[in-house]
């Protein structure tokens, strides 16, 4: 690809992209992108028909970052660069991330001089959440730009969706990323709002629906009416911390005692390649759990000669996540209670998000609002469907349909003694403006401190901190005198802008609001100088190569144990796992990846009987070696 | 940034009885026309000024909506000052009930105790309706020639502090039945 090398262009203002409009679901696992064709919304697939692209980014210590799938096969090679899950730290600092930080197998460090967490890849260099969620993207508008048929350049518009309860810094944190990636954010659209629209598309009615939106790190709540093509948001709410990595994460501890009992370690203490593999196998037994009654977990790290098996029953896990599902259920029955609604007055009730196929969510949603939940779109794919229907709006490539939406947490200022004055309160429909008026506390003050605060506690300790600002220059009066007005605007996507001017003196002082957890300006155009964009067979070739060292780690650590596979395995694993042996073998490190992705999987699949047998030696050992302590604790007694 | 007329904006009668109804409709055919969305193709001046009357017209329905904030703005329309918090305390008698209330959420909050959360909700609920009534008819009452001292415009004072009470008790309810 000739053009594979150029930096992201950024949009020239007053020139009209030809492009189509990208809908992209930035999601806290994978990422989908669509576009609005032909009057419908369609979701664009890799050449080998896959659409999920796996939120994840590498960055290998002596070549380019890779996104998506690629950077997928790196997570168990290199697990301290290749990172997960970084929308659940966009806009975040270390202080906000407590929990996360024990359970993310990268580590996470406070970014010099900003209350904003990056993370540290271990080679000297780090990364932010948002040049994480950059690569993403740039590999979502790559993967769009394979499917129709044209240059990544020619993209350059997109629509992307958050969760609805997203706060003002990860809107903005999203924002910096899509600029990083070369896309201009037409919209930042909600993604609760955006499953609205995909579902309203064919349904031209009118009523009440309310969106139970479950994906990877987040949840969210939204109440919405819809009328002849009009989508008002009623109430929104959400928990930027709940979601299917959660249950992952209850599965592990399910087994936790189970695995220090037979390998000697707590999931906490594996080093970070196994914490990986770990996190895979929850995943993996989770979804089996959905279609079964009992599933394996599995877990086999064949380079470092672990293995591990138990069968979870699916009442086990159920027990361990309900208190996650009841907390769900109850942030729904607050957003009924803000915006007035009786669960009978629901007309639908709609399940979104990869989660959602867990069944006992299903069973809650169902018994909580009477009515078996409409899942006829598939969830992991609705958001970016809506997302593509709003883009074709924006595109001015459909019409006859808008979209009114809120804004999910308060907002105010900081007043004397701690506590907060709200300007604007959650589910006001953005754009949203309001002004209040202020006073100083002292004779002759010249300057107030405003600061800036999102939540919906009493006191401004407890909420979120946006910023601070300063208004200076008002002429020396005695105290209470000034009159300071303070206005709020939040944008339609859902971004703060906060002005103040003394109306007394007439000579006024006007600011604006820098959010701290931001980027400035000369940042963002640093980091796009030092931008990546390259080359698909550059990919291919890393992916090749790191595949191929996985497949040696294998072949040799079942070399070296040649004896064991010999006198212990049964003729049947043992013929398979010789010649998976024999084909791995074989492979060299510029084969195509999918062929070596295919000789690991086999291969890791084919050794897990003789790691068993492994492992039952080092237990049957460790117990011949007890017996014989004991039998010389008793000679020595006599 | 003056105080602008909500009413007027969304083209209602100044009064506090309101058509809830009327109030969604017009609001709505308003988006249509200013909502920054129809715009976004559009030269940024143009842009802007959508965001702008957009976040006027939302700040009139939010203003509309709620029974406080319409009660405020009929005040402030006249020239008269809403209640400031703690200044115009009401009957001891409230305050006394409100004390209790609030003592009895804080100990079924920290007992994590629903139903008797849920009780006093619906209690809280019950008393807020009766005094948002009391505010419409107190605002209502008022005539032209009605000073910040007259009866009426206390009055009015009166239930909209025993409302902030009240709904911050609610809101302390509220919060306690979400589970951590």
């Amino acid at each position: 690809m000739s053009d594979s090398l150029s930096l992201p262009t950024l949009p020239v203002a007053g020139q009209q992209p030809a492009g189509p409009v990208l809908g992209i679901d930035l999601g806290t696992t994978n990422t989908l992108v669509a576009v609005w064709q032909d009057g419908a919304p369609r979701v664009l697939s890799d050449p080998s028909g896959e659409a999920l692209i796996p939120s994840i980014a590498s960055f290998p210590a002596d070549a380019p970052p890779v996104a998506g799938r690629n950077a997928l096969d790196r997570a168990r090679l290199d697990p301290e660069r290749t990172i997960h899950s970084a929308k659940r730290l966009l806009g975040k600092g270390l202080a906000d991330l407590e929990q996360e930080r024990r359970l993310l197998p990268f580590r996470l460090v406070e970014a010099e001089g900003r209350e904003r967490v990056e993370i540290d890849l271990g080679d000297g260099r780090r990364v932010s959440p948002v040049e994480v969620s950059a690569q993403v993207l740039a590999e979502a508008r790559r993967l769009a730009a394979g499917a129709l048929g044209c240059d990544p350049a020619e993209l350059e518009r997109a629509v992307i969706t958050v969760p609805a309860y997203f706060d003002d810094a990860q809107r903005q944190a999203t924002r910096e990323a899509a600029r990083l990636a070369g896309l201009e954010v037409l919209r930042i659209l909600n993604e609760p709002t955006a499953a609205a629209l995909a579902y309203g598309l064919d349904r031209r009615g009118a009523g009440r629906v309310l969106v139970y939106d479950l994906g990877g790190g987040t949840f969210d709540a939204s109440l919405l009416q819809l009328d002849e093509g009009v989508y008002r948001v009623l109430a929104t709410a959400g928990d930027t911390y709940l979601g299917g990595d959660d249950f992952d994460r209850a599965l592990s501890d399910l087994v936790a005692d189970d695995l220090e009992r037979r390998i000697g370690r707590r999931p906490q203490e594996l080093d970070p390649a196994a914490r990986t593999a770990l996190r895979f196998a929850a995943e993996r037994c989770k979804k089996e759990l959905s279609a079964a009654e009992e599933a394996d977990f599995v877990f086999h790290d064949p380079a470092a000669g672990l293995a591990f098996r138990a069968t979870i029953g699916r009442d086990r896990f159920e027990a361990a996540i309900r208190p996650l599902v009841e907390r769900t259920i109850e942030r729904c029955r607050q957003v009924l209670r803000d915006a007035g609604v009786e669960p009978a007055d629901l007309d639908q009730v709609v399940l979104v998000g990869g989660s959602t196929r867990v069944p006992l969510v299903r069973r809650q949603v169902e018994e909580a609002f009477g009515r078996p939940p409409a899942d006829a779109i598939d969830p992991d794919r609705v958001v970016a469907l809506g997302a593509a229907a709003q883009a074709g709006v924006l595109a001015g490539q459909s019409d006859g349909m808008l979209l009114l939406d809120v804004t999910p947490l308060s907002l105010g200022i900081e007043t004397m003694g701690g506590a907060v004055s709200k300007l604007i309160l959650r589910n006001t429909p953005v754009p949203a403006r309001a002004v209040e008026g202020f006073t100083t506390f002292v004779d002759g003050q010249t300057a107030v401190k405003l600061h800036i605060v999102q939540g919906e506690r009493e006191m401004a300790a407890d909420c979120r901190s946006l910023g601070e600002m300063i208004l200076r220059g008002i002429p020396p009066m005695p105290a209470g005198l000034p009159k300071i007005a303070v206005e709020f605007t939040i944008d339609a996507d859902g971004l703060l802008r906060v002005r103040a001017r003394e109306e007394r003196s007439g000579a006024a002082a006007e600011i604006e609001l820098r959010p701290k957890h931001g980027l400035t300006d000369s940042e963002v155009e640093n980091m796009l100088k030092s931008a990546w964009d390259h080359a698909q067979e550059d990919m291919d070739r890393r992916r090749s190569a790191d595949l191929h060292t996985q497949l040696q780690t294998v072949i040799r650590s079942v070399e070296k144990n040649a004896d064991v596979v010999r006198r212990e395995l049964a003729e049947a694993a043992r013929s398979r796992l010789e010649e998976a042996l024999e084909d791995a073998r074989e492979a060299g490190p510029e084969d195509p990846p999918d062929r070596l992705k295919g000789l690991l999987d086999e291969l890791e699949e084919a050794a897990y009987p003789l790691a068993e047998a492994l492992m039952n030696r080092v237990a049957a050992e460790a117990v011949a070696k007890r017996r014989l302590d004991e039998v010389l604790d008793n000679g020595k007694g006599v | 940034m003056p105080v602008q007329d909500p009413f007027a904006l969304l083209g209602l009668p100044r009064r506090f009885a309101l058509d809830e109804d009327e109030l969604h409709r017009r609001h709505l055919e308003l988006s249509l026309r200013h909502h920054p969305d129809r715009f976004v193709l559009r030269p940024e001046e143009e842009r802007l000024q959508a965001e702008d009357e957009m976040a006027r017209l939302n700040e009139a329905y939010e203003i509309l909506r709620d029974p406080v904030r319409r009660a405020e703005a009929l005040l402030a329309l006249r020239g008269l000052p809403a209640a400031e918090g703690t200044d115009q305390t009401s009957d001891p008698e409230f305050l006394m009930e409100m004390m209790e209330l609030k003592e009895q959420a804080a100990e079924a909050a920290a007992e994590r105790d629903r139903p008797r959360l849920m009780e006093l909700l619906c209690r809280i609920n019950v008393k807020l309706d009766e005094e948002i009534a009391a505010l419409g008819a107190a605002v209502d009452r008022l005539g032209a020639e009605d000073g910040p001292e007259s009866t009426a415009a206390a009055a009015a004072r009166a239930h909209l502090t025993e409302i902030a009470y009240l709904r911050s008790t609610r809101d302390l309810l509220e919060r306690a039945l979400i589970p951590a």
